[in-house]
């Protein structure tokens, strides 16, 4: 029936089955994409007189360059997704590690570990920001008025120096979970076997975790910090509800810096390029993986 | 350490974590049950004066959040559903041919899922608009179901990399084609990865509110993501009935999970995520 | 092989949990498919808010919108959301549909916080909503797509004379709910009804706090310098504080900055000629204003540290709580909540004058409009129906019985409130507020993004934290501000 010979239907078979997922890809983005991409080339301002549009080629990214506030932005994007990924990670691996070990209880934990997952991050930070309050949140209520930790009402959110590691710490919530239960997944598929024959051999526990699991995961967590990286260099809504970017503009990072602009400001092109700007970072983080998870073949 | 301490440690630590995580959903249960009269008092209360049911009563009676939370279910388990399906064919073809372009044909389908979303908001109303699809399920399906293709492929790229080309080999000697290669054998033994897949796409969909809000119009048809921003209004925010919302959108899924959990995790195990 | 059973096994339970699911989804569709939306809208008595209403509140009504006829539907757009809003709408759609058979509405309650995205998502998609909530987009050119109603509306007020303040009426006119004037502008034009209105230049007082430190009525403060030295004694930290102002948010920090601003004599700009404006505080008066204003927090520290990111709503919130005692530049839209926090201990008076003027009072009028949708165009009859039913006697009590936001724009029914027994003393401010409210505020140039850009946000908050002082900010603002002006040609030399 098929006119095509075999070699050639095992030639294009590869292609065929990559065809739906590339089908819906380009079809569901390709407007969006060409749409945003011609916006940042314009100054795209709605205004009261109507929508003004004008082609001003890259001006939008020059004046991205001369914006102080984007710079600062993009100073604290990248320091806001480091921290939070290294912390993310480190605890999820910490809590994986401690539900590899069989004990009871255990199913307990492991669903409990996964509530911050599960609750919408809009409520989970809009909720945190209430908590955070110096007068009206429960968090200094304890620590200040009833247990007498803090000498004084400590101002979480209110204060440039402690917002960014509140926000952070929120997003730690937040985001340890996903780490946690990928790693655990990884470690449990390390076969009893090994540690055995480790154990006999002699080795310690820290032997034994450097030279057995350690090298297990390493796969996974280069793949999940990448991951990790591109999530949080992209996500607006942690910081957008829980701050706005602020007090002041310290905890401003560039997709909420850009999503202002945008959405606020309503100058489009200059959103839109914005977004464009921070592409290249993800780029490169995209291009590592590709290289590290083919490189393992 | 002997094996009594080291447990205690684990304990110790978990209950800490798990002490943790409970503090902002302990406060969202016990806002929940206040009348607003005692939601913002000079001195916080940690257990209503008044505990009331008022505010669950007003989701279930005046506000269509049982629905919401139905489409939630709904535009979620459906397009995760397509996006794992159509993934997993283009996961298989990653990991079983060396084809021209494959690395970067996959690095395009892991930067679909960079882009930044949030301007993609204008765009996707005007197509769905003219596609005369706005307010209705369908236009969250597509677009949930492009979003999560990419992080799909890539889980499910992990499982079918475990599993042996040898097996596809193999059988097609035996004389199988490459379709009941893929059906009898390889699918099914990826099955458990291919079920995680699905639970990691649902719960990325299921807290989406930008697209939901823009796409849904009528209370009817919105997710409940959204259903719960209504409650934030510009003078106020009506921390009751929205606390009971967010506490009726997680706990069906936390009791989903605790009792599928366990084959979650054996899922991933199954092979894909070894070194 | 050896792994057969397991295979086998795993196979069968994944297969199940698949067929399962989608079984579910099928189901779900199916039921979905089977039973097309049933609006069904529940008014009961205001629960969520204990009544302190003295409107007879509306009994348990269900409407359920059935298959239309030969009817018009028309779209309703509200920004407002919470349930005393949503009740409020709805006690009011059902009574106008009850009224009118053969107009049906359907709304859609867009929250504030997408409500401008959403709108130009319309705007772009074509697809406008017949009638709208008519404030709040003031950086949207809704402007462009309004549909004028003056015939109607100036046969409505001669068949309802008094019915609606002066002052509501002369606001519409000028196409300028919040103040702002913009350059291509239509005034003189009706494109909607009033609704609901609102007042900011009060001072609210928590009188409790103000007993345990030996004061009493008479010493609420008039002027600034009262206001200082009052606040002084009311700052017992962190138990309380005399005094707050909102540090964050969009566009109301700046209102308050304003107010401020105009207690010295100054504005943010004045109006030079038609269309023309210079800055008008970058001078000494100005700078003592903002130094009077910043000294609270950075000399006196008589406002709460958490105040440099608090909105409005925190701010409300510190009040209710009986953390502060004095809080001015909130509106009413927080009254029924304060009198169930505070009682009887809640007492309202005019804002503080200061040296060299006083804020100048502006009675924010919110109107529901109607936008240039085929429907409308063609049904201009009954979507005035629609439009002055809010206006009416009726529409206004059932829009306050849930209650809804704002104050009546209706003269006889806050005439009623402000003698009720009950809630009058809080009712009357205001009245005598609208009807004093002879002056117009000087309007601000729409170009302006100050209200609405949430970067600027950052100014007040970097005096407040230290990070840049007074001078600087009025410097910054200054020429923020004639940029903007001189950008958009209004800048008058």
């Amino acid at each position: 029936m098929p006119m095509m010979s075999v070699a050639n239907l095992k030639k294009i078979t590869p292609y065929l089955f990559l065809l739906p997922t590339f089908t819906v890809l380009i079809l569901v983005n390709i407007y969006p994409l060409i749409w945003g991409f011609i916006i940042s080339l314009q100054e795209y301002k709605v205004t009261f007189s109507g929508i003004v549009v004008n082609y001003i080629g890259f001006n939008n990214y020059l004046l991205l360059l001369n914006d102080n506030l984007f710079i600062q932005s993009l100073l604290n994007t990248i320091i806001y997704s480091f921290t939070s990924v290294a912390l993310q990670f480190l605890l999820g691996l910490m809590v994986a590690l401690s539900l590899n070990e069989n004990f009871r209880g255990r199913t307990f934990f492991r669903t409990v570990i996964l509530i911050p997952w599960v609750m919408p991050t809009v409520a989970a930070s809009y909720l945190f920001k209430w908590l955070f309050h110096p007068f009206l949140g429960m968090i200094n209520d304890i620590l200040y008025t009833k247990l007498h930790l803090t000498s004084e009402p400590l101002l979480w959110l209110n204060v440039a120096e402690l917002a960014f590691p509140t926000a952070i710490l929120v997003n730690l919530w937040k985001g340890f979970p996903f780490y946690a239960v990928m790693l655990l997944a990884s470690l449990q598929s390390i076969p009893e076997s090994l540690y055995e024959a480790a154990k006999i051999d002699g080795a310690d526990r820290f032997q034994r975790f450097r030279y057995i699991t350690l090298p297990s995961i390493t796969f996974i967590s280069m793949v999940l910090i990448i991951l990790g990286l591109v999530w949080n260099f992209n996500g607006v809504t942690l910081i957008y509800t829980l701050t706005g970017g602020g007090p002041g503009y310290a905890t401003l990072i560039s997709p909420v810096y850009a999503y202002n602009i945008a959405f606020t400001n309503l100058h489009y092109g200059y959103g839109s390029a914005m977004g464009w700007f921070i592409f290249p970072f993800t780029l490169t983080l995209i291009f590592l993986y590709t290289w590290l998870m083919l490189k393992k073949e | 350490m002997n094996y009594y301490n080291k447990n205690y440690i684990i304990y110790l630590f978990l209950t800490l974590i798990s002490f943790v995580i409970f503090v902002p959903l302990y406060w969202t249960f016990i806002t929940s049950l206040k009348p607003p009269t005692e939601i913002f008092t000079k001195e916080i209360l940690y257990w209503p004066k008044t505990p009331t049911l008022e505010n669950y009563v007003y989701l279930v009676t005046s506000y269509p959040f049982g629905r919401q939370l139905m489409n939630s279910a709904f535009v979620s388990g459906l397009s995760s559903f397509f996006a794992v399906i159509i993934a997993s064919f283009a996961a298989y073809s990653f990991s079983r041919f060396a084809f021209k372009g494959r690395r970067q044909l996959l690095s395009i389908v892991l930067i679909f899922s960079m882009l930044p979303a949030v301007l993609f908001m204008i765009p996707y109303f005007d197509i769905m608009s003219r596609l005369k699809l706005l307010n209705t399920y369908w236009s969250l399906i597509i677009t949930y179901t492009a979003g999560a293709l990419p992080f799909s492929v890539w889980m499910q790229l992990g499982y079918f990399s475990s599993i042996p080309k040898e097996l596809d080999e193999s059988a097609m000697i035996d004389g199988c084609s490459r379709r009941q290669v893929l059906f009898k054998i390889v699918f099914p033994l990826a099955a458990p990865g291919i079920f995680a897949a699905y639970v990691f796409a649902f719960v990325g969909s299921w807290d989406e509110f930008i697209l939901a809000s823009v796409l849904t119009s009528s209370e009817d048809m919105r997710t409940a993501s959204v259903g719960i921003w209504a409650f934030i209004g510009e003078h106020t925010t009506e921390w009751g009935p929205m606390c009971a919302a967010v506490i009726s959108f997680i706990i069906p899924v936390l009791i989903l999970f605790s009792i599928i959990q366990k084959y979650i995790v054996r899922g991933l195990t199954a092979g894909a995520l070894k070194a | 092989m050896t792994s057969e059973p397991k295979k086998v096994d795993r196979r069968k339970f994944i297969y199940a949990g698949l067929g399962a699911v989608a079984l579910i989804a099928i189901g779900a569709a199916a039921y979905v498919a089977m039973n097309p939306p049933v609006v069904t809208q529940t008014v009961t008595t205001s629960t969520t808010v204990p009544t302190t209403s003295i409107v007879t509140t509306t009994t348990a009504t269900t409407v359920t919108t059935s298959a239309p006829t030969s009817e018009l539907r028309l779209t309703y757009w509200q920004n407002d959301t919470r349930p005393g809003d949503r009740a409020g709408a709805y006690a009011v759609i059902n009574e106008f549909e009850k009224e009118n058979p053969n107009i049906k509405i359907d709304v859609e309650f867009v929250p504030w916080e997408v409500a401008q995205q959403k709108f130009l998502a319309a705007v772009e998609a074509k697809q406008l909503p017949d009638t709208h909530q008519g404030w709040g987009l003031a950086s949207v050119p809704n402007a462009n797509y309004r549909v004028e109603f003056d015939d109607y509306v100036n046969e409505w007020r001669k068949e309802h004379p008094g019915e609606i303040f002066d002052i509501c009426w002369r606001i519409l006119d000028l196409q300028d709910p919040v103040g702002f004037y913009l350059p291509d502008e239509k005034e003189h034009h009706f494109f909607g009804m009033p609704w609901f209105a609102g007042y900011e230049p009060v001072l609210w007082v928590n009188m409790k706090i103000f007993r345990e430190n030996g004061l009493s009525e008479a010493d609420i403060p008039e002027t600034w310098d009262e206001l200082v030295q009052v606040a002084i004694k009311c700052t017992k930290p962190p138990e309380y504080w005399g005094f707050e102002f909102i540090g964050a948010g969009i566009g109301q920090p700046w209102w308050m900055i304003r107010y401020q601003l105009q207690r010295w004599g100054c504005d943010f700009v004045k109006e030079v000629e038609k269309g023309k404006y210079k800055v008008a505080f970058d001078n000494q008066d100005g700078l003592e204003a903002l130094k009077a204003y910043f000294d609270l927090a950075l000399k006196y520290k008589v406002t709460p540290p958490s105040m440099v990111s608090d909105t409005y709503k925190e701010v409300a919130n510190m009040f209710a709580t009986g953390r502060v005692a004095m809080v001015t530049g909130i509106g009413p839209w927080n009254l029924l909540t304060w009198i169930n926090a505070l009682g009887d201990d809640l007492y309202i008076a005019p804002a503080p004058k200061g040296p060299k003027g006083a804020p100048i009072p502006f009675v924010q009028t919110c109107p529901i409009i109607a936008y240039n949708t085929e429907k409308v165009l063609k049904n201009k009859d009954k979507v005035f129906k629609w439009l002055s039913f809010w206006s009416t006697r009726k529409g206004q009590e059932l829009w306050f019985s849930a209650p809804g936001c704002g104050l009546p724009v209706s003269q006889p029914y806050f005439k009623q409130l402000a003698e009720d027994e009950k809630v009058g003393k809080w009712y009357k401010a205001f009245y005598d507020g609208f009807m004093n409210a002879k002056e117009m505020s000087p309007r601000l140039p729409g170009v302006l993004t100050l209200f609405s850009d949430p970067n600027t946000m950052g100014y007040v908050q970097a005096v407040l934290t230290g990070k840049m002082t007074v001078e600087e900010f009025q410097k910054t603002l200054a020429k923020m501000i004639a940029d903007q002006l001189r950008e958009a040609g209004a800048l008058a030399e």
